[in-house]
């Protein structure tokens, strides 16, 4: 009879604990998209970029984001805070860079539009979008890091919930168009965080890891303030530091055009 | 209270059945199976103490300074005629400048060089030749919020050729590209007004200047060209001499962009009035070669096609010192398009 009590108390207590804490696939991937691209209605953050080769030689960028959403709600329930965004990146140095601005309009149904603005030469470039999974400026982060990958053009599965972490792993729903078989990510259960990001290549090699190694709260926001991305193929590393980070600056739509990319909003880069 | 309970059976119940499905869950696949440990948590995260992260970017004093030292040289491998053997031999150091002074912003950019082909030591800024070469010079303020102003000597572009350029009447740097100095300069500065004009409708820029400013021209000295007076090659041995409009305010120079963005594609209208940009013409009496009156009107479209970017340029060059085409000595009139596609 105890045992049989017993047998019946411990899934009940198990069920009101796992209810509440265990999300759907969909909740969870969502919730960290929306933790690492969409926190509040912009952004504005200061990044110091140190790329390491295999030698240990090291180059240092610096580089302002700006960022403004469409989305008006970070509400992951329905994908409210789901929408295009825009990303306005700037360079600071070294000089071979200073003054390069880049720009990025993202959007949920197509391609994204990306320019990229070559100062000396006054030339606004369109990039293209198969660009995306290249180099960004010289580092180990691609174009697509530093503005997201859309989360419809994977499948996602959680392989595993250890003590930290929900494993999941997502593999390209048009595999012919990336250089990865499919990527895992470590994501911290408590703050939907992705701590560790790991690419395998068509051979099942993990050859690219990306971490988050330093996160702080910002205006009530988790934000990751050092990350890194390692190339196990190449030996190179890039690490990024962020810095003078802020949330609802209020930035103007306006800033995200041609017109800003000849002309930096130089109080918004500050 | 009896439908309650019949609700908490049947969830222990799939809970139970959860529970035995996992189970026998199958051995993750080869791919996953090496799962390595646990990622460590980063700083930060959890219980652990916020980092601290503040990188150690200066405060904007509101000047910035910049500026780069290199050494180019070049040398042809087989024997060119009319040509110095080593195109390019220079030393260089570009030191950049630019002061926010309220609602204005000054740029300047210095190349300083060491020209050991050239050989020049007098300054002409106008054609970049001399120990100095002045990039940019110039003012940047909004009088109004829609429109930009940049006033001064500046670099311009536009259009969508990226290096190949049909609407873009600016000048170029033909030496400096063909010779193999740094790819920013194939673009020479103008000495010019610009005015930006931003609406909803359309964007415009106007860009005037008050004086010619011809392309930094083949004319010889410095690479070897085809003359036709000659019927062959010729470099230092024919430079090209010049009459050059050259009156402020008379043989002037006005540009337009009329453009907008529809979706993701972009769409631009442009004009043109003042001189081809190099010599595109002759006179037989003084043996000089001319800048024949040239407009330009042109329209360009630029945008994604499948996993690309598509671009399409057309200009109609309207030679007007000889609409009909019947003089020999100056340019014909022509069409010029340019269809691209890069992935």
């Amino acid at each position: 009879m105890h045992i049989l009590n017993l047998l019946i108390a411990l899934p009940l207590l198990a069920a009101s604990a796992v209810a509440t804490a265990l999300p759907t696939v969909n909740e969870i991937v969502n919730h960290s998209n929306m933790i690492t691209y969409y926190q509040g209605q912009d952004g504005r953050a200061q990044i110091k970029m140190t790329i390491t080769d295999s030698q240990g030689r090291k180059r240092q960028r610096r580089l302002t984001i700006l960022r403004i959403d469409d989305a008006k709600s970070d509400a992951v329930e329905g994908q409210a805070y789901l929408g295009g965004q825009k990303f306005y990146v700037y360079f600071h140095r070294p000089a071979d860079v200073s003054k390069m601005a880049f720009l990025v309009w993202k959007h949920l149904d197509q391609d994204d539009d990306r320019w990229l603005y070559l100062p000396a030469l006054d030339l606004v470039k369109r990039i293209a979008a198969s660009d995306k999974r290249t180099s960004f400026v010289g580092s180990d982060f691609f174009y697509e890091d530093v503005s997201g990958r859309r989360l419809d053009e994977d499948t996602h599965e959680l392989v595993e919930t250890t003590k930290s972490y929900y494993v999941i792993k997502n593999t390209p729903k048009d595999a012919a168009g990336v250089e990865f078989s499919y990527y895992k990510m470590f994501i911290h259960k408590k703050s939907f965080i992705p701590v560790q990001v790991e690419y395998y290549d068509k051979a099942g090699v993990k050859y690219r890891v990306a971490k988050a190694l330093g996160v702080k709260t910002i205006q009530g926001y988790p934000t990751v303030t050092r990350a890194a991305i390692e190339n196990l193929k190449t030996g190179s590393t890039t690490v990024m530091e962020y810095s003078r980070v802020e949330y609802d600056i209020g930035l103007d739509d306006a800033l995200f055009t041609e017109r800003y990319l000849r002309k930096a909003p130089r109080k918004q880069l500050r | 209270m009896n439908i309650n309970i019949d609700r908490w059976i049947v969830f222990t119940a799939l809970l139970l059945c959860s529970v035995a499905v996992s189970a026998t869950e199958p051995i993750l696949p080869s791919g996953l199976k090496d799962l390595s440990p646990e990622p460590d948590l980063p700083a930060g995260i959890g219980d652990a103490i916020d980092s601290t992260f503040d990188a150690d970017i200066p405060s904007d004093p509101g000047i910035e300074i910049g500026g780069f030292v290199e050494l180019r040289s070049g040398q042809w491998i087989d024997r060119h005629h009319y040509q110095e053997q080593r195109p390019l031999n220079e030393a260089r150091l570009q030191l950049k400048l630019e002061q926010e002074l309220s609602i204005f912003t000054f740029a300047a950019t210095a190349d300083f060089i060491y020209d050991d082909v050239a050989n020049e030591r007098n300054i002409a800024l106008e054609s970049g030749r001399g120990w100095l070469d002045l990039r940019a010079a110039n003012v940047v303020f909004s009088p109004a919020p829609f429109m930009d102003i940049r006033l001064g000597r500046q670099t311009l572009t536009w259009g969508t050729g990226d290096l190949i350029f049909i609407n873009d009447l600016f000048p170029k740097d033909w030496n400096a590209f063909l010779i193999g100095r740094d790819v920013e300069y194939l673009k020479a500065p103008s000495d010019a007004l610009k005015v930006s004009l931003f609406h909803n409708i359309a964007n415009l820029d106007l860009v005037y200047t008050p004086r010619f400013d011809a392309d930094r021209y083949i004319d010889g000295s410095r690479a070897s060209y085809f003359s036709s007076t000659l019927n062959r090659t010729a470099g230092t041995d024919a430079v090209t001499k010049v009459d050059r409009p050259n009156d402020w305010l008379h043989d002037d120079e006005l540009a337009l962009r009329l453009y907008q963005n529809i979706g993701a594609y972009e769409l631009a209208l442009y004009g043109y009035d003042g001189f081809w940009k190099s010599p595109g013409g002759f006179d037989p009496t003084t043996g000089r070669a001319l800048f024949p009156g040239l407009a330009v009107y042109g329209a360009s479209i630029r945008g994604p096609l499948a996993a690309g970017i598509a671009n399409a340029e057309w200009g109609y060059y309207d030679s007007k010192d000889d609409h009909s085409g019947h003089d020999p000595m100056i340019n014909n009139s022509e069409q010029r398009l340019l269809i691209g596609y890069e992935q």
